[in-house]
């Protein structure tokens, strides 16, 4: 399954199970979150533990989710060192904030 | 002196670029290119390959595009992509250079999608960028220092 989606408690986390999170993978996303955008919670957390490469088009998905979601904190947890890349150098890590761990983004954004 | 050249046609299609890169990662591995290099040459070269998807071909799939690929004098990785679609409007990468990422601001949406993010990063990362568009091939060019 390319998403896997949790809730539990304020927050709902979307795992994102792919190793690219591209051009072909960001539609999906979309109509991931277009499917669900009723039920997400408080708390918006995506999981990009196994997504080892991001694109401008990846990127575009996240930002199209922070947009979509407007009063909904959304937080990045466990990126791999190129998505923390892309992020700094686009400068989208100013306004979506990357956490180690679930528990540590909870705790921050609480 | 010049390594080895990798070139190779592609088919154009979503899932092209995702090709691309399985292909030529291997290849600048064998070179000995340094991993942060590859990791930022990979996104540039997807993001071209996408360009010329989306742009060069009107995400039409099954038309040619090629890629080559090699380590030049002075370690210096080049990478061309060229297409024989739709040329880039040249203002599009006049106005690159003086169109840097904008620092998003939560209460202004205005800040939060950004046109032409792909070229910016490409801009952004590579050392030198040329695009040259003639007989109705045109050509993206990328030079890189290899670590």
């Amino acid at each position: 399954m390319q998403f896997e989606i949790i809730e539990k408690g304020q927050y709902t986390v979307i795992q994102v199970n792919e190793a690219r999170f591209d051009a072909r993978l960001a539609p999906s996303f979309r109509e991931e979150l277009e499917k669900i955008k009723g039920n997400i919670r408080e708390h918006l957390v995506l999981d990009l533990s196994a997504v080892r490469f991001m694109d401008s088009s990846g990127l575009g998905a996240v930002m199209g989710a922070y947009k979509m979601l407007r009063n909904t904190k959304i937080s990045i947890v466990n990126p791999q060192k190129p998505i923390v890349d892309l992020l700094k150098l686009t400068r989208m890590d100013k306004l979506i904030l990357s956490h180690p761990t679930i528990e540590a983004a909870l705790t921050t954004t609480a | 002196m010049r390594t080895r050249t990798f070139h190779q046609q592609y088919s154009s299609c979503l899932e092209a670029s995702r090709l691309v890169a399985s292909d030529i990662v291997p290849f600048w591995r064998q070179l000995k290119v340094d991993v942060s290099i590859i990791e930022q040459m990979e996104l540039c070269l997807v993001e071209l390959v996408n360009n010329v998807f989306e742009h060069a071909y009107g995400n039409i799939d099954g038309a040619a595009f090629d890629i080559t690929s090699y380590l030049g004098a002075d370690n210096l990785l080049t990478i061309e992509v060229s297409d024989y679609g739709s040329p880039m409007p040249a203002h599009i990468l006049d106005d690159l250079p003086a169109t840097d990422f904008i620092e998003p601001v939560a209460d202004d949406p205005t800040t939060w999608l950004q046109s032409n993010r792909g070229l910016k990063i490409v801009l952004q990362l590579a050392d030198t960028i040329e695009y040259t568009s003639n007989k109705s091939r045109n050509t993206f060019k990328l030079l890189k220092k290899a670590g």
